[in-house]
């Protein structure tokens, strides 16, 4: 079944040459940002309703339209169709849950989105982001719900402060702008001899692989999982996820300071 | 769903303004976040975002990044 990400007030293929246009030039002319709003717009309702349902489930949500830059940014990089994005509207579940718990969690969503698709991230992360995302159609609309860890959600979150220095283009594995460029503010949080945006960048990779090693061996554990039962699996999994999550602090703080640094 | 209409600074790393909005000035909330993006096209650090959360408690457990560095002046809670 195809599922038509914009509604049918704008035609499939006037959604398309839109996105042709917005990804092929510098300027946006007022008629194409009053249909790019027209479009956006037409995405509120359905989102408003998926966050209603999600209400009645006992799910705590967020949600928002996606901004035009981002939009833009992405029919650039992604080369994707404006009638095809998907994350036009999105919304975000966080919870301190496990990755079993997680799961649930997307199941108890498809129970009330049946046809839903789901994306799952954590098994093939995009350059380490984690997450699930569950894919609704609400009125012709699709509507992206992400369900997040809270462990993966402060993983993304740092990668979007990031993002703002070292360029949107690490989400998408391009290397950062200025690889070389030193930080020395941030040494001092962090502990490393004046990190550069390829050493930070890298801490980050590595981050999001002891996020999901600290994740999965809790999954295990719940499971009783005959390796997570011993007292010395139980000791070093505590050890890793206590390192993990400070470090997860002290990254977000460190990072302020970077975007403070940059704007001089 | 109360609306949040946040304006970040993504060199600085803070927020600039915060409008706060009934369940039932949606529309309006809509609206203007459109206006602000025209406001602020000549800006590419400045992020207009328009989000809806049961509160500004459960907005900073989703979208922590954007209350981190603070805001440059106190939450506004009036729409523009």
């Amino acid at each position: 079944m195809y599922l038509l990400a914009v509604p049918r007030t704008v035609s499939i293929s006037k959604a398309n040459r839109l996105g042709d246009r917005l990804a092929r030039s510098q300027d946006i002319s007022d008629e194409d940002r009053e249909l790019l709003e027209r479009i956006r717009s037409d995405h509120d309702a359905p989102m408003a309703d998926v966050q209603s349902v999600l209400v009645g489930l006992g799910q705590r949500s967020t949600s928002r339209l996606k901004t035009t830059a981002t939009i833009i940014d992405k029919l650039r990089r992604d080369r994707t169709r404006l009638s095809k994005m998907q994350d036009i509207a999105g919304v975000r579940i966080v919870q301190d849950m496990r990755l079993d718990e997680q799961n649930r969690v997307v199941e108890t969503i498809l129970g009330a989105f049946p046809g839903a698709e789901v994306d799952d991230r954590r098994a093939r992360p995009s350059h380490g982001y984690r997450a699930v995302h569950v894919i609704p159609e609400v009125d012709g609309c699709r509507v992206e719900i992400q369900v997040r860890t809270k462990l993966q959600d402060q993983w993304a979150q740092m990668m979007e402060r990031l993002e703002g220095e070292l360029g949107r283009g690490i989400r998408y594995g391009e290397k950062p702008i200025a690889p070389r460029r030193r930080f020395p503010a941030v040494a001092a949080r962090i502990k490393v001899k004046k990190p550069t945006q390829a050493q930070l960048l890298r801490t980050m990779r590595d981050l999001s692989e002891m996020i999901e090693a600290v994740e999965r061996g809790r999954a295990a554990e719940a499971a009783g999982a005959p390796e997570a039962t011993s007292a010395g699996f139980k000791k070093r999994l505590a050890r890793a996820e206590t390192a993990v999550r400070k470090a997860c602090d002290t990254l977000l703080e460190a990072f302020t300071v970077i975007t403070r640094e940059g704007a001089g | 769903m109360r609306l949040f209409l946040l304006v970040y600074d993504r060199m600085r790393g803070r927020l600039v303004d915060i409008y706060e909005y009934e369940p039932e000035e949606r529309a309006q909330a809509l609206a203007d976040r459109f206006e602000r993006e025209v406001l602020e096209r000549f800006r590419p650090e400045m992020e207009v975002v328009l989000l809806a959360a049961e509160s500004l408690e459960a907005l900073q457990q989703t979208h922590g990044r954007y209350f981190y560095g603070g805001a440059v002046r106190p939450p506004v809670a009036e729409a523009l």
